[in-house]
Parts: structure tokens; C-alpha cells; sequence
């Protein structure tokens, strides 16, 4: 208590300025990166709708009504109609519950075995000689192509396409984290915790990494930015999702046959995709600019 | 230099040895017996027992692993299930519109990245600048498919410039081949330049802050020469570094352009292949485009260190 009374007492005969310099935390620094912010609004508006989707999706994405095939956009169809008069406002909207759906768990099972791996390897030097080359043999190939070359085998449904996705991005998370793991495991508070007898995991897990946080925290944003558009590609390619689930890629895929007569079957998930890896793209810029000085420049 | 050259070079083995590991071992992560797999429901047991056989899957798991590797090295990479013919030759004859495309693609994102990078740069907290770091940001958010698809739309089928989808050979027209793969090359070319305009830019700021710069300047040396003589030579080291990763995207990026644009590549061939199980393509076009990014990558390590005298060779 006493420790508070003092540091209001230092602040209140402060300068403004000074105690604006001292007080800011993490989140005004993020408030003040435009860039983070804009991100951070255009991903909350794809995450609202896609939440949101039972309840703002006019229609079921799936039924079908050829009466009112390709429709053009308007105030009864928002998006328009498909080639089997689905609306595609509601398609949409839940193709994002799909595409975060998936790009989330593709960042939580990258971030899992990543952070284990880099953790393994950055402290035991065994480890690290084994995961390190299957790390170096798996950056060898094309991350869309070893999503491409695994779904062949394992066949399209959406389970699949986050485990195809999270084989080709493990290894990036992986570098990273080994990376600063490498760096923080030879720094003053490890050597402290080391001293007192704390052993190497408990040092790795409660001294590291909680060090390493900021770095795991950009890397996933990299990632799930990824993972929405390999998904999309994925589906668009056919080997993704099963063609009658609404995926952004999907309808896409639909939407190619009818470039001429409906535009919009193309244009819109293209946007919902741009303003989905967009947001997620900014945001990692901004969380970039205030959780790692060494790239403040963009 | 040429001891360089072969430890960087004895460094590919262990990769491309695991990544032959990963080919084979593909195969066999089908649910069930593979040859049953590829050949779907109606197979019967004869079909199914013959196929076992063509894919030698009727010895021991590291017999055939041993077998199947040796004859990779003797490049041997099996039958196209599905067409009939070598795996290699079936490579080959989709290799020439797969190579031309990104050479292509890497020569757009090399004049647009950099060329962005270092106008950024120089108009630092203009609106140019303002502009590229927009250009950057979307650049890495537009999926290429659905960028080519907005190409088609606007050159192919609203002006009326170039051809809408399709691949003319060299052997016929290399007036027509070039043609052909601009859309699909610009559509990969542009969203990859991002990345490389992104690094230009940061690389430039650095050097420009440099002694040597003001030293060029106060001796008269005119500003376009100190930008793209004096500056943008120091600053295309890390470059350098950022264009031979940036094939990993370019070459993922191959199987959905060309299948956008309908150009009979290796991408086309790999995709087929997907759709119709022919794992033996599928194996086969993964150790090649493997290949062919490793070596390139070889070689950018190898230029890096020729440009760079700092790099030592020991």
C-alpha cells in the first residue's frame, strides 16, 4: 500500500508529459498504432459476423431454389443468389465461421507442439540436432504444396485441412521459438533460477517461456493469416473441404464457372477473404510495433 | 570459395534425403491399405492385389523404402498410375510453362518490389510511402487465385488484352508464350513483390542513414545516383535473402495459379494427380519442386557470399 501512496505522490508533482512516458502499458501502446487498431476492427467485424451467423444470415447457406438462380445483389439478396439460387450473403457469413473456425485451430495446435519442439530443442542439445533437421527438411517444401500433398493422402474434410495445415506451419513457429529459447536461456533470471535449483523444464516453462510470449504471440497471427488463405486455396483447389460445405474457397470455386454472368459470386468471398487476412495481417504489424522495439519501422 | 561451395552444397543432403523419407512414407499414411485407397470402392481383390504389386507393396515397410530409394537416385520415380508413363517424363513435358511462369513471376516481383521498396524509401512519411506500405499490406492479404481470377476479369474478358486462360508453347510462338503467362506471372509476381518491397525499403532506410551516402552527396555525386548506384547496391544484400525465400510461395503458389488459368504445368499435373490419386506423381513432383527450391536457394547463398566480401568462406 505504501508502495502505491508513494508512486501517486512522485506522479502527481510529475510532469504530464513524463507520466504519460511511464505509465503506458502494453494496450496504449497498442491504442496508438493505427495500424494495429484498423486490423484489430477489421478482424472483430469478420469474427462479429461469423458468430453472428445463425442470427444474421437471412437464409440457411445450403437451401436450394432454383427459382431465384443468380440473382444480382440487392435489398431482398444482399450478396446475390449462386448458380442454385443460394443466398450468398448467408454463405458467406458462414464460410467465416468456417475459415476462423479452422484458422484457430490451426494456430492453437501450431502454437502446442511448435512451442514443445522449440522448447525441446533450444534446451537439449540431443533434441535439438534431431528436430532441427526435420525442421530444415520440412521449410524444403512449399507450405501449400505439403498442405496439397498431405490432404491427397488423408482425403478432404475440414479435420484434415487443419492437420495438413499445422504439418506445414509447425516448423516457422518451431525456428522462432528454438530461436529465442537459445537467447533467454542464457540471460541473468534463467542463470538465477538455474542457481536456486530449479530444473531445466521448470526454468523452460516458467522462466523462458513466459519471455518468449510476445514472439509466439506475432508468429500465430502469421500463421492464422496463412492458414485462412491456404484453407481458401485448398477448397478452391477441391481438395479442401467437401464441395457442399460453405467455404470461402468453395464458394469461390462455384463462383468461377459464372465469372461473366455473376461477378458476384467471386467478388464477395474474395473480399470476406481480403478483409479477414487483412485484419489479421495489420493486427500482427501492430502487436509487432509494440511488443518488439526492433521493428518499429514497419 | 570452392570449399564453400561444397559444404553448402553437402548441407542439401540431409534435407533431401528426409524429404525422400517424407515422399515415400506419404503413401503409406492412407487410411488402410494404399493400393485399396487409390483404387476406391469398386476395385476387386485382383485389381487391388495387382497394384500391390506395381507399388511393391507386398515386401517388408524398409525393403521397400530401400528399394524405392535406389531407384529414385537412378531416377526411377515409378509409373503414373493414371497415364501410363514415367513419372519423370510426365514431369517433363509440363516443365516448360512451370519454369517459364516463374521466371516470369520472379522477374515482376523483382522490378515492382524493389522498385517500390526504394521509392518508399527515398519519399520517406510521404503519401508514396504511405501508398507502398498500403500496396505491402494488401499484397500479402490478396489470395493469388482470386487476384488472377479479378486479371481474367478486367484484361482477359472486359479490355480484351490477353488471352483469358491457356498456354501457347515456345516451339510455336514465344511472342504467344509470353503472352500467355503475363496474366498468370503478374498474379504471382505482384503479391509476392510485397515481401520484397517491405525488406527493400527497411534495407534502404538503414543504408541511407550511412556515412558513405552523405559522403556521395557532399562530393556532388547527383541524388538518382546516390539511389540506385551507391545505396541500393549496399541495400540488396538482405534482398537477396528474401527473394530466395520468397520461391517457397512462388512455387506453392504454381499449383493454383495454373490451375486458374488453365496452363498444362506441373502444378496442373500435381493436382490431377491429387484428384485421382496417382501417388507416384504426387511423390514425384514433390522431390523435384524440392529440388529445384533448394538449389535455387543454393545458389542465392552462393551469390550472397560473391557480392558480399564480408561473408567468409572458411
Amino acid at each position: 500500500m505504501s508502495a502505491t501512496g508513494r508512486a501517486v505522490a512522485i506522479e502527481a508533482g510529475a510532469a504530464p508529459a513524463l507520466r504519460g512516458v511511464r505509465r503506458r502499458g502494453p494496450w496504449q501502446l497498442f491504442r496508438r498504432s493505427r495500424l494495429g487498431v484498423t486490423g484489430a476492427l477489421l478482424l472483430a467485424l469478420v469474427a462479429g459476423a461469423a458468430l453472428a451467423a445463425p442470427v444474421i444470415a437471412p437464409r440457411d447457406p445450403g437451401t436450394l431454389n432454383p427459382a431465384i438462380r443468380l440473382q444480382p445483389p440487392g435489398a431482398a439478396y444482399w450478396f446475390g443468389t449462386d448458380d442454385f439460387g443460394r443466398d450468398l450473403f448467408s454463405r458467406v457469413v458462414y464460410g467465416g465461421r468456417l475459415s476462423l473456425e479452422v484458422g484457430t485451430l490451426v494456430v492453437l495446435c501450431t502454437g502446442t507442439a511448435g512451442i514443445l519442439a522449440g522448447i525441446t530443442a533450444g534446451y537439449f542439445r540431443a533434441a535439438d540436432a534431431v528436430i532441427m533437421r526435420m525442421v530444415d527438411a520440412l521449410l524444403a517444401i512449399p507450405p501449400a504444396l505439403l498442405a496439397i500433398a498431405l490432404m491427397a493422402v488423408l482425403g478432404a474434410r475440414a479435420s484434415n485441412v487443419v492437420i495438413a495445415l499445422t504439418v506445414a506451419f509447425v516448423p516457422q513457429l518451431t525456428r522462432v521459438v528454438r530461436s529465442q529459447v537459445l537467447v533467454l536461456r542464457e540471460t541473468m533470471f534463467a542463470e538465477a533460477a538455474r542457481s536456486a535449483g530449479a530444473s531445466d523444464w521448470r526454468v523452460a516453462f516458467l522462466h523462458v517461456l513466459p519471455n518468449a510470449w510476445s514472439v509466439v504471440l506475432i508468429q500465430s497471427t502469421v500463421t492464422f493469416a496463412d492458414a485462412v488463405l491456404t484453407e481458401a486455396g485448398l477448397s478452391y483447389l477441391g481438395v479442401g473441404e467437401p464441395p457442399d460445405v460453405p467455404s470461402w474457397g468453395n464458394i469461390l470455386s462455384d463462383g468461377r464457372n459464372y465469372m461473366i454472368q455473376a461477378p458476384w459470386m467471386t467478388l464477395f468471398p474474395g473480399i470476406a477473404i481480403v478483409v479477414c487476412v487483412l485484419g489479421l495481417n495489420l493486427l500482427g504489424d501492430g502487436l509487432r510495433d509494440v511488443l518488439d522495439p526492433r521493428f518499429r519501422q514497419w | 570459395m570452392t570449399r564453400f561451395i561444397i559444404r553448402r552444397l553437402a548441407a542439401v543432403i540431409p534435407v533431401l534425403f528426409l524429404v525422400a523419407v517424407f515422399a515415400f512414407f506419404l503413401v503409406h499414411l492412407t487410411p488402410g491399405d494404399p493400393a485399396a485407397y487409390m483404387l476406391g470402392p469398386l476395385a476387386t481383390p485382383a485389381q487391388i492385389h495387382h497394384l500391390q504389386e506395381v507399388l511393391k507393396l507386398d515386401v517388408p515397410l524398409p525393403i521397400q523404402f530401400e528399394r524405392w530409394l535406389l531407384d529414385a537416385l537412378r531416377g526411377d520415380l515409378g509409373e503414373s498410375l493414371f497415364m501410363s508413363i514415367p513419372v519423370p517424363l510426365a514431369i517433363w513435358q509440363r516443365a516448360e510453362p512451370t519454369l517459364l511462369l516463374t521466371l516470369m513471376a520472379v522477374a515482376v516481383e523483382i522490378l515492382v518490389g524493389v522498385t517500390a521498396g526504394v521509392v518508399a524509401a527515398t519519399r520517406r512519411n510521404t503519401w508514396v510511402d504511405q501508398a507502398a506500405i498500403a500496396f505491402t499490406a494488401l499484397g500479402l492479404s490478396i489470395p493469388s487465385f482470386w487476384f488472377g481470377l479479378n486479371l481474367i476479369f478486367f484484361f482477359g474478358v472486359y479490355l480484351r488484352w490477353l488471352p483469358v486462360a491457356g498456354y501457347v508453347p515456345l516451339s510455336v510462338s514465344w511472342i504467344g508464350a509470353v503472352k500467355s503467362l503475363l496474366m498468370p506471372a503478374c498474379a504471382l509476381g505482384l503479391i509476392s513483390s510485397a515481401l520484397v518491397a517491405r525488406m527493400t525499403r527497411s534495407s534502404m532506410l538503414e543504408v541511407l542513414s550511412q556515412d558513405f551516402v552523405r559522403t556521395a552527396r557532399a562530393k556532388g555525386v547527383a541524388e538518382r545516383r546516390v539511389t540506385w548506384h551507391h545505396a541500393l547496391r549496399n541495400a540488396l544484400l538482405p534482398v537477396i535473402t528474401v527473394i530466395g525465400n520468397s520461391f517457397a510461395i512462388l512455387l506453392g503458389g504454381l499449383v493454383v495459379t495454373e490451375q486458374v488459368f488453365a496452363i498444362p504445368g506441373v502444378g496442373l499435373l500435381v493436382i490431377n494427380a491429387v484428384l485421382h490419386r496417382d501417388y507416384p506423381v504426387i511423390q514425384g513432383v514433390l522431390l523435384y519442386i524440392v529440388m529445384l527450391y533448394v538449389f535455387i536457394n543454393v545458389g542465392i547463398d552462393i551469390i550472397y557470399a560473391l557480392v558480399d566480401p564480408r561473408i567468409k568462406f572458411g
